[in-house]
């Protein structure tokens, strides 16, 4: 055993100890202890702890410290204060507030605990700077930060969400290789949900390559100048590889560095205009048909208005003729307008030409035979060709009596696909009808009106009841 | 008709699905005259340029919504001469027919006249 003086050894540790008995009776200690607790040894020396350093027992640091000693001595184990605040008094009997760190240490003779050895130590300066750190708001402070951080992170989480959901799609590439850094859910529909994270453009969006995007790119990353294009045709892949033809509005801003200016990136932001761009071409379309369609009416406007004043008897009549056929032709150009000049309906087409021209009369005018879509060039031949009919009939036939009766009645048959149209006119109970010596306009119209019409055959026959007049032809199919 | 468009004693075939309009242009080269042949629809004018040739013709453009150019490259082909009739304010030929005399709808019988007259017939 080799020979050490333990008591010299504690005693000239500069660690302060003291030693007591169970009853807390100080027995022994260092000068490092008096030195710390500023009591001469023959002072403390004989007198419990209580007694050597009095508190209110009432006190937390009392019970704190009684607490601990009392765990040593019940279960014989060592026992830890981590702080305690345990005020000594001055010489002068003022109190010094004091703060320690101890442990009690039991040592035990026959089971029993025979002496506590108390290690003690001053934190007073430890504390006085912790709560120094608490007095400067060290800790708020840091708890500030830290929540600005969290409102920080929870805003870029924000606009993050913003960007995502943008309806217009949004890309960010970097490097001389415009790798995608970025794109949000429009601008990865517009391309079909292909992978684009960390790969460069040419490889991610191979068809682009040679529509000069790449390109644009390069010179927007090299100039550091934004490219704005409106209406961009650009063809590009879907999710299923079929190419797909967009127009795009669209910018590439450099995104610059804000120590030197250099480009970091490019932001892509854009538009997908191609419905707009077809709507305008369907526009554009039908302002052409419109068109058409004018410039076809004015020059039906004018033969009708040449054929009326050509061989004319009286200024008047000739005009009354005129102005009734212009009703007839507005008559069916309305039934049109009503189906945004798809098609009109056969029934609807007969019976506003029969009104526009009969007035009163319509109620000797028989209408009967399936519907029927008809195109509307037809539509508006067959009108004239009725309109036509029915002057005559009230100016020569069985109209121009009072008793006199029309039937119009019409078949459809099927044959070989095609739909044959026959159109019966037939006037009954008006005066006895002759062909005729000059053949006029009216005349032309019926038999040749709808001589547009595939196989078309018309028959005008005048018979003693009054006139018949059939029509047949093949009729093209509306698109409805 | 004194420069070159005298349409007097020659057939001239009228490709017009309108037949009110087409009755009007057969009166016009009649009064030239002229002997209008009138043709509703394509097939018929292909029909009646089976039977017999026309000495010239005047073609609308839009029929029954296809388009004639077929049957001008037909006539074309059997050195038949024949104009442009369109409803469309600037139509657009083909290349080969960019250089058609065209009138436009309403028809106009100076501009027919003008039109036939740069045919040289």
């Amino acid at each position: 055993m080799i020979p050490i003086d333990f008591e010299a050894l504690f005693a000239r540790s500069p660690n302060p100890y003291v030693v007591m008995d169970p009853a807390l009776t100080l027995v022994w200690m260092n000068d490092a202890y008096l030195n710390v607790t500023m009591r001469a040894r023959e002072a403390i020396t004989g007198r419990t702890m209580f007694e050597a350093f009095p508190s209110d027992p009432e006190s937390a640091s009392h019970r704190q410290l009684q607490e601990s000693f009392d765990r040593v001595l019940a279960t014989g184990e060592a026992d830890e204060i981590a702080l305690i605040r345990y005020d000594i008094e001055r010489a002068d009997g003022s109190m010094d507030e004091r703060y320690w760190s101890a442990t009690h240490t039991p040592m035990m003779e026959g089971g029993k605990v025979a002496w506590i050895l108390q290690h003690t130590v001053d934190v007073t300066e430890l504390h006085g700077l912790r709560r120094l750190r608490d007095e400067m708001g060290v800790v708020q402070r840091a708890s500030v930060i830290q929540a600005r951080n969290r409102r920080m992170f929870d805003e870029v989480l924000r606009l993050r969400s913003l960007v995502e959901q943008a309806p217009g799609f949004v890309a960010i590439v970097s490097e001389p290789q415009h790798v995608f850094r970025l794109a949000n859910q429009a601008y990865r529909e517009l391309i079909g949900d292909r992978p684009l994270i960390g790969r460069p453009a040419a490889e991610a969006l191979p068809e682009v390559v040679d529509q000069g995007f790449i390109t644009l790119l390069d010179t927007v990353r090299e100039s550091a100048r934004a490219y704005v294009a409106r209406r961009a045709r650009v063809l590009l892949r879907d999710a299923k590889g079929r190419t797909r033809e967009r127009f795009l509005d669209f910018i590439f801003q450099p995104i610059l560095s804000p120590s030197d200016g250099t480009v970091n990136g490019i932001f892509v932001q854009g538009y997908d205009v191609t419905d707009q761009v077809e709507a305008q071409e369907r526009q554009r379309l039908l302002i052409n048909e419109l068109n058409h369609r004018v410039k076809n009416t004015l020059a039906i406007v004018q033969s009708l208005a040449n054929q009326s004043f050509r061989h004319v008897s009286s200024a008047e009549v000739a005009r009354r003729t005129f102005e009734a056929r212009l009703n007839a032709l507005a008559a069916a150009h309305s039934l049109l307008t009503e189906s945004n000049w798809e098609s009109a309906h056969l029934r609807d087409t007969v019976r506003a030409a029969v009104e526009a021209t009969a007035g009163e009369a319509i109620d000797r005018i028989h209408i009967e035979g399936p519907d029927f879509a008809l195109q509307p060039q037809t539509a508006v031949s067959l009108a004239m060709i009725i309109h036509e009919l029915a002057t005559n009939a009230i100016k020569y036939g069985a109209l121009s009596t009072d008793t006199g009766r029309v039937e119009v009645r019409w078949a459809i048959t099927q044959q070989d696909g095609d739909c044959h149209l026959l159109i019966d006119w037939i006037e009954s109970g008006g005066p006895a009808v002759t062909q005729p010596s000059r053949r006029g306009f009216g005349t032309r119209l019926i038999e040749r009106g709808m001589s547009a019409e595939r196989s078309s055959a018309v028959a005008i026959r005048f018979e003693a009841e009054g006139l018949r007049c059939s029509i047949g032809a093949i009729l093209p199919r509306a698109t409805t | 008709m004194s420069e070159g468009g005298d349409l007097a004693g020659r057939t001239v075939l009228v490709l017009e699905d309108e037949p009110i309009i087409g009755f009007e242009l057969e009166d016009m080269l009649a009064d030239q005259g002229a002997e209008p042949v009138f043709c509703g629809s394509l097939d018929a004018a292909r029909e009646r340029l089976a039977r017999a040739r026309p000495d010239c013709a005047i073609l609308d453009v839009n029929i029954h919504g296809e388009q004639s150019y077929p049957l001008a490259v037909e006539l074309a082909g059997r050195g038949i001469p024949f104009i442009f009739a369109t409803g469309y304010g600037a139509s657009l030929h083909p290349p080969e027919f960019a250089d058609v005399p065209t009138v436009s709808k309403p028809y106009k019988l100076p501009e027919i006249l003008k039109a036939f007259a740069a045919l040289k017939l």
